[in-house]
């Protein structure tokens, strides 16, 4: 499949051994990328609904053709604040494991294959995202943070609501 | 998958229903019913899991059905009376082949329960003269020694390589493809039937004519022969004409075929009782002196006169007889009635008419037609199909929401179609959601029979009283009771109810009450175990629960919340670990299944007086009417069933407890408030003016504050689970009109919610007061 679509779409140069297919977007400047596989659609923001006792994070829930869509706000997973979402933003509908989620970013930037020559292993010093990146792919211009989905979406929900309080104060 | 794993799918199924009609039927004989239908219908059940299983090779499952089916069968035929059944073993063995069933769809071996088949041959022997016994084996075994040989000396027709067994290969098997019959072969070997119907017919004639599959149908053809022995003195002869070769022989197959001719003239219907469980109509037929029959020399009656009137004039059989010949290569292919019948006028113009198996066949689809017709459909279409009329109650409220901003003329004019289109959709949604559901009772009816079977282990008296077994749920749902029910009747007999002498030293009757019931209530389905027994001892249960370290030794917990500790997880108040119940499976267990239904179980105590456990479990799928309120800018669902009143709210009606706790003066009584902003949102507590009085599944009372009211609707009930979590104080989501969600309130936990909101002023207060 994949290399079907290598094949009719994509610049010869990249290679048809084991490249990955990327998509890759941004939050306050920096690029990420998650497998296109993964991703299911792209759609505009739209008001959700929070959930209580829920980590910051979980922007809440909206309504993704009759089913309940939780949505995952990637400022605030990577800790630099609540996106102020505007009719600009985008929403990436993307698949975890037998789940589906959105996640809340800035833009998206493109569809990239890499070959699998150009992704390392996560350095020691991304201290700060705690296993949410996975990978790093280099490409020409740019370093693309590839992230863990399920690590995302994790430890969404506050079992107690007074640790909430707790974590707020 | 392929097919044969599809019709395993199927056949499993078909055995899950099949087992609860057994158990309700055999259900019913235990408590007393004579109604011989429910013996017949028990064995039908029986039989046909034989059939099924035979087909697909489960030989255990087989042989144990095949026992149980045999000793069923003295019921019908009455050797046993009704009254004197087994029932307690034959409800044992509806278990072990429900057992036998799981083995076999999990492709694990199977225990084949041989102490079972062992009792069950035992019963209607007893009745039965041995020296009757003993004449019928040998008879029996004669006739398969002789057969076997004649095939080994190859006096067997089908032996002989050429001419005879050709036709056999040539002609595709038809049903009522009866060699003797058939005008081409012209066996060398008078077969031994053909000189039973040339003697004088005396006495009925029953002639068996097996289709190839029948031992792959689990029919042993002895258990054929015995049930006509049972009828009267008869005389069997095993026809081996249609054995081929034995190249070409497939053991599988069964290419014998049996005269019976009994010596007197016996009723058609007791011949076709006998057969009809293990032949189709057209395998068998019945001729000879009986009722209805035609005289010697009459042409056989075929479909034509299904009647049974065999007044068909020679000539005409003549004539049907030239037409069928000139059509003899389409003959061979036909399937039906006339074209088997008419050769066999041509070439058979003397024999005894036979046409029983038309009578039967025109009876068979006369006891069919009694049932409802019904069909197999995948859970998963009907889901889609559920999922639909969701989306339709969403986007007819979207059209009502838009029909507001209209104009009020074409409002109005929109309004009145939409009233008659919700009218619609809420019947289309109840007939969809009534095609998923089923009563209870079908989980319910295993119950009786764990009581039974607990009373005897534990030596106590024990009695089940069911109610609300009617009340319907979703099959999914049905599916996931079983096992907390289980749970929850276990824990009752094992640690509720008192030993008989307990009891009646405390002036209770001896045998104990255990009450299951099921009810609908607040758009849920609650399901409750309550027994009349010794209660929560809560001075043990508190003293065993401080020494696992489950509760902190400077703790004073409530009576309530000393009773709650019983679904904590590895817990056991019972002196000794019993067989029954107290293996580390205990109401921690029943709490977690029902919990990922998304259900919930509590628990009163009346120490010395009982115990009832409550769970209440969601209709899955359901839609529900609510009342959607706002608070801290978001809405909320509240389901219209739990809602009590609405009123609003002045100051001077709420005070504060010493704790901290808001409640309100309602109808003499004190009221809990959950100020719903707070609970669900982040937003600080604020003074919201309406409060909507709802009761919980225990019939507390909660007064939930919200900031308006925006109106009352149906709304489709969406999992929260599927794609996030549970979310507390929320027990699912729903899509408004406008596209936006909203969450429908969990009202059971809004009493918990708003006391742990107060929490740490309670701490803070309770200090001083202890």
């Amino acid at each position: 499949m994949t290399q079907a679509l290598n094949m009719t779409e994509t610049s010869p140069s990249a290679g048809s051994d084991a490249s990955r297919r990327i998509v890759t977007f941004c939050v306050d400047e920096r690029t990420f990328g998650i497998d296109v596989q993964t991703v299911r659609e792209i759609k505009g923001w739209q008001e959700t609904t929070p959930l209580p006792h829920a980590a910051p994070y979980v922007r809440g829930v909206v309504n993704l053709r009759g089913v309940i869509l939780p949505v995952y706000d990637l400022r605030a997973r990577i800790g630099l604040g609540t996106t102020q979402a505007t009719a600009a933003h985008v929403i990436v509908v993307v698949d975890i494991a037998d789940r589906t989620a959105g996640i809340l970013v800035d833009t998206v930037s493109d569809i990239v294959d890499v070959p699998a020559s150009a992704i390392r292993p996560t350095p020691d010093v991304e201290r700060d995202h705690s296993g949410l990146i996975e990978h790093l792919a280099l490409l020409d211009n740019e370093i693309v943070a590839l992230l863990d989905l399920a690590a995302i979406t994790q430890d969404g929900i506050v079992e107690d609501a007074s640790s909430r309080h707790a974590n707020a104060a | 998958m392929d097919f044969l794993d599809e019709l395993k799918q199927s056949f499993f199924q078909e055995c899950e229903e099949l087992l609860a009609a057994l158990e309700a039927r055999l259900q019913a004989l235990d408590e007393g019913s004579t109604d011989p239908e429910d013996v017949n219908a028990a064995f039908r059940a029986i039989h046909s899991v034989k059939g099924g299983a035979g087909a697909f090779g489960f030989a255990d499952l087989v042989n144990f059905a095949h026992a149980f089916e045999a000793s069923l069968d003295h019921l019908r035929t009455g050797r046993v009376p009704v009254q004197e059944a087994p029932t307690g073993l034959f409800l044992r063995c509806s278990d072990a082949v429900a057992d036998l069933v799981a083995a076999a769809r999990n492709g694990e071996p199977a225990n084949k329960r041989a102490d079972l088949i062992a009792e069950l041959e035992r019963v209607g022997q007893v009745l039965e003269t041995p020296a009757k016994t003993e004449q019928k084996a040998p008879e029996l075994t004669a006739i398969f020694d002789k057969l076997i040989a004649q095939v080994a000396s190859g006096t067997v027709p089908g032996a002989a390589p050429e001419p005879v067994s050709a036709p056999a290969e040539e002609t595709p098997w038809n049903p009522d493809d009866d060699p003797f019959e058939n005008p081409r072969p012209a066996p060398a070997v008078a077969p031994p039937a053909a000189s039973a119907a040339a003697r004088p017919a005396q006495g009925t004639v029953v002639r068996i004519r097996p289709h190839r599959d029948l031992f792959r149908r689990g029919i042993d053809p002895r258990v054929l022969l015995r049930s006509l022995e049972a009828i009267g003195p008869l005389t069997i002869t095993a026809d081996v004409a249609a054995v081929p070769s034995l190249q070409e022989l497939d053991v599988g197959d069964c290419c014998l075929q049996f005269d019976v001719a009994f010596e007197g003239a016996v009723p058609r219907e007791a011949i076709a009782n006998a057969l009809d469980m293990f032949l189709d109509a057209q395998e068998f037929s019945v001729g000879g002196p009986e009722g209805g029959m035609a005289p010697s020399g009459a042409a056989p009656v075929g479909a034509a006169a299904p009647g049974g009137a065999p007044e068909v004039p020679a000539s005409l059989a003549a004539s049907l007889a030239a037409i069928a010949a000139s059509a003899e290569a389409s003959m061979a292919t036909r399937n039906d009635a006339e074209g088997a019948a008419a050769p066999a006028a041509a070439g058979m113009p003397a024999r005894a008419a036979n046409d029983a198996g038309q009578p039967q066949r025109g009876g068979a689809p006369a006891g069919r037609a009694k049932q409802v017709g019904s069909i197999r459909v995948d859970l998963d279409r009907i889901d889609r199909l559920m999922n639909l009329v969701g989306e339709i109650v969403i986007t007819q409220s979207m059209l009502a929401e838009r029909a507001r901003m209209l104009t009020i003329d074409e409002g109005t004019k929109l309004a009145d179609g939409i009233l008659t289109l919700t009218r619609q959709t809420r019947e289309l949604q109840d007939h969809v959601m009534a095609v998923r559901a089923q009563p209870v009772k079908t989980v319910f009816q295993r119950m009786p029979r764990l009581v039974r079977e607990l009373a005897q282990t534990l030596g106590k008296e024990a009695r089940l009283v069911l109610s609300g077994e009617n009340t319907e749920v979703d099959k999914t749902v049905i599916e996931e009771l079983a096992d907390p029910l289980t749970h929850m009747i276990r824990n009752s007999m094992d640690h509720g109810l008192e030993t008989a002498a307990e009891r009646t030293a405390n002036g209770k009757p001896a045998e104990g009450v255990i009450h299951l019931s099921a009810e609908h209530r607040a758009g849920r389905i609650v399901i409750s175990v309550a027994d009349d027994g010794r209660g929560i001892n809560r001075e043990k249960l508190l003293a065993k629960a401080r020494s696992k370290g489950l509760v902190a030794p400077d703790a004073r917990p409530s009576p309530q919340e000393i009773d709650e500790i019983i679904f904590a997880p590895g817990l056991s108040t019972a002196d000794k670990v019993t067989d029954v119940s107290g293996r580390g499976v205990g109401m921690d267990v029943v709490r977690r299944n029902v919990e990922a239904l998304g259900g919930r179980i509590t628990v009163d105590s009346d120490p010395g007086r009982g115990c009832r456990f409550t769970m209440s479990l969601p209709l899955t799928l359901a839609v529900l009417d609510g009342m959607i309120v706002r608070s801290a800018g978001e809405r909320f669902v509240v389901p219209i069933t739990s809602i009590v009143e609405t009123l609003r709210l002045s100051d001077d009606t709420v005070e504060h407890l010493p704790s901290g706790q808001e409640v309100l003066r309602w109808r003499n009584d004190v009221v809990p408030v959950a100020r719903l902003g707070a609970i669900m949102t982040d937003s600080p507590p604020s003074d919201e003016t309406v409060i909507i009085i709802a009761e919980t599944d225990r019939g507390d009372r909660i007064g939930i504050a919200v900031d308006d009211i925006l109106g009352q609707q149906q709304v489709v009930v969406k999992s929260l689970e599927t794609n996030y979590g549970r979310v507390t104080g929320a027990s699912a989501a729903t899509i408004l009109g406008d596209g936006l969600v909203a969450l429908i309130l969990d009202v059971d936990t809004m009493p918990r919610l708003a006391a742990q909101q107060r929490r740490p002023l309670v701490e803070a207060m309770t200090v001083n007061k202890r």
